[in-house]
């Protein structure tokens, strides 16, 4: 029913995000908000690309900027371009966000623990192999994962059940 | 008998609190915010896709395989144009939805315009960055690394593909159509769309791009 332009919208408190509240006749602030939004994520976008490449600061302190300066952009770009305020029209989409950056993070976060603690736990090959020439390891000893990882002892495999009695501690 | 006069009485104190039709239709949320609302949901659980690729290629980065890496691969200046090209599309397109909005054509189709043609500039170098890198031995089957570059750029380059579809699309439709209240609600879930390809850009020019050459 109220959904053509501007029209009244008598009990509504929410606003869709990108829609921006402007007057028919004075669409000059909503270009105003969008130019502002544009200034600063060029100016933060320079930064970025400045800083990457500079002798400036400490190196290893680079990423670390460049992380907190593309956040700072996305937050400009939701702002500005995507109208997400903190008023309380825009509680719904704020919540969506919130919820959608708390899958990002544990998404994120997950993979590499996950990841490093993989690479933490897994012997290195060639590792395996030096072990191996020293007669510290035969094939019959390993753990199953290491048996499988190691072309030597488990290339020649061809449609045998491998029993999996081995694990982290089991070999 | 008592109870139901209790009841009469009591609506008629307070007349405002009746439900009416009218009045619960008056309460829905009006269809433009449940049109973009689901689109937003549509677009953070693509951003929770993204950040997924995102994971697996700071996983990948160094698994390079004896193959090039990125500080050998990536042009910077060509980024940085690019970077440019989607800023900039991205601000016609807040110009072209406000057009919409407004009823002004010249607004819409002259903002429309430029941002395709700035969505398809930043395309161009794409493919000719793509197309180079498969040309030096550097294609997506050349290592873990290129490979999770390949399908986390790529998958951007898709959705920009899709997204200069759907611009061109928006703009015969309000030709054809004219300034309805549905075409305004797709113009808007487009500028969505727009923005939010923008967003993911800005992530991918830090994290691949940048912190990929600077190593």
């Amino acid at each position: 029913m109220s959904d053509s332009g501007q029209q009244h919208e008598p009990y509504n408190e929410n606003t869709a995000p990108g829609y921006e509240r402007f007057g028919e006749h004075e669409p000059a602030e909503a270009v105003g908000s969008y130019l502002v939004g544009l200034g600063l994520a060029t100016l933060l976008s320079i930064v970025s690309f400045f800083i990457s490449g500079t002798t400036l600061v400490w190196g290893p302190s680079i990423p670390l900027a460049l992380v907190v300066l593309a956040i700072a952009q996305m937050g400009v770009h939701l702002v500005f371009f995507l109208n997400i305020t903190t008023g309380p029209d825009n509680l719904n989409n704020i919540m969506a966000l919130a919820f959608g950056v708390l899958i990002v993070l544990l998404l994120l976060a997950g993979s590499f623990w996950i990841m490093a603690n993989l690479n933490h736990n897994m012997m290195p090959i060639d590792q395996i192999m030096r072990m191996q020439r020293q007669g510290r390891y035969s094939p019959l000893e390993t753990p199953a994962f290491v048996f499988l990882a190691a072309p030597t002892f488990s290339s020649y495999i061809t449609g045998e059940i491998l029993p999996i009695i081995g694990g982290y501690s089991g070999g | 008998m008592s109870a139901f006069e209790a009841t009469a009485e009591h609506e008629r104190e307070l007349p405002d609190r009746r439900y009416t039709p009218e009045r619960a239709a008056g309460e829905l949320a009006s269809k433009r915010v449940i049109v973009g609302y689901g689109f937003w949901i549509f677009l953070l659980s693509d951003i929770v896709m993204f950040s997924a690729f995102f994971a697996t290629y700071a996983v990948l980065v160094d698994a390079t395989a004896g193959g090039p890496s990125g500080r050998e691969l990536f042009n910077l200046r060509n980024v940085a144009i690019e970077t440019a090209c989607l800023l900039l599309s991205s601000f016609t397109c807040g110009l072209a939805s406000i057009g919409a909005r407004t009823h002004r054509g010249f607004w819409y189709y002259g903002a429309m315009a430029a941002t395709c043609i700035l969505g398809a500039a930043f395309l161009f170098i794409e493919v000719n960055e793509f197309a180079g890198m498969v040309a030096q031995g550097a294609g997506p089957t050349r290592s873990a690394f290129l490979s999770a570059f390949f399908t986390l750029v790529g998958c951007h380059g898709l959705h920009v593909t899709a997204g200069l579809l759907w611009l061109l699309t928006m703009m015969a439709q309000v030709f054809a159509k004219g300034y309805r209240a549905d075409i305004l609600r797709r113009v808007l879930c487009f500028g969505l769309f727009w923005h939010t390809l923008d967003i993911i850009w800005v992530a991918i020019f830090t994290v691949v791009y940048l912190m990929g050459a600077g190593q």
